[in-house]
């Protein structure tokens, strides 16, 4: 006779993890992209596809750490619409602030 | 913890608008692609990437109870930590004799803002670390519940991808 076997809170958040061998497996990722990134400095590249590349790069490896090994992936949707709340927010002012003064009357910040 | 987590989310991004809008004015001194060693930061880059692998490896070892693991991967992580201030204390130091202080431009105050106040972080976080690793020797981690461990490796996993929009927005694209 087969018995039901209950798993406490602990379990299951232990069996809604990764393993190991996946951690290693998300850092390997990393390291790769991270490689990719640092060919660029050795590559001329257009601005668009520099400016596209490594920030597609950046974005890709946010999202393993931020998904994988800060666990939002596993957590409430409340965690993650938080997080998300701060990041989006901190993204839109950096813009703003950004678009402003490249169009304001200093034009872009720049000059020494 | 997350909802402190999005407000250093706009510190931080505050930070680097601010780096973003003075990153050309150098007031005739040193610039990104004058000063900046891609190389050597590609490395202090990597050692942080992989300390946010030990600190997983000791978070898991505080779900499943050993104790032993979590210890060495606690260790291994503040050792990381360590090395990457290293880094950055060599870089800011190299920086200076080559005339960058942090009075020289707008470009070179704004740029030391921000690395300081990752460094800064960072700091924080080793201490976090060993506290952590010195209550568990003590006896006063109780295993039972791996809250602790998990807030400081939220902490330190934040600290590592605010570092992954630094290499590429301050030091990949302005050389590149």
């Amino acid at each position: 006779m087969a018995t039901e076997v209950t798993h406490t809170p602990a379990e299951q958040h232990v069996a809604a993890h990764p393993t190991p061998r996946d951690y290693v497996n998300i850092a390997i990722v990393l390291a790769i992209i991270t490689a990719a990134e640092v060919m660029t400095y050795f590559f001329r590249l257009p601005g668009w596809a520099l400016w596209g590349g490594l920030t597609g790069m950046a974005i890709a490896k946010f999202t393993l750490v931020v998904g994988f090994y800060m666990h939002l992936r596993y957590d409430s949707r409340m965690f993650r619409r938080v997080f998300l709340f701060g990041l989006i927010l901190a993204t839109t002012v950096f813009l703003l602030v950004l678009g402003v003064f490249a169009v304001g009357p200093e034009g872009g910040g720049a000059g020494n | 913890m997350w909802v402190f987590l999005a407000s250093e989310a706009m510190f931080f991004g505050s930070l680097i608008t601010t780096y973003m809008l003075y990153k050309d004015r150098t007031a005739n001194g040193p610039g990104p692609t004058d000063i900046f060693d891609i190389p050597f930061t590609s490395v202090s880059s990597f050692v942080l990437l992989m300390s946010s692998l030990t600190m997983v490896l000791a978070h898991d070892g505080a779900v499943k109870r050993d104790e032993g693991r979590m210890r060495l991967w606690l260790l291994a992580t503040a050792m990381l930590g360590t090395v990457f201030i290293g880094g950055q204390v060599f870089e800011f130091t190299s920086f200076v004799s080559e005339g960058m202080t942090i009075t020289t431009s707008p470009f070179s105050s704004s740029f030391y803002l921000l690395t300081s106040f990752h460094g800064i972080h960072v700091t924080v976080g080793i201490l976090f670390l060993l506290g952590l690793y010195t209550l568990s020797r003590l006896g006063r981690l109780p295993m039972e519940d791996d809250i602790r461990v998990d807030m400081i490796a939220l902490y330190w996993h934040f600290v590592d991808i605010v570092w992954i929009v630094i290499f590429t927005f301050v030091y990949l694209i302005p050389v590149g």
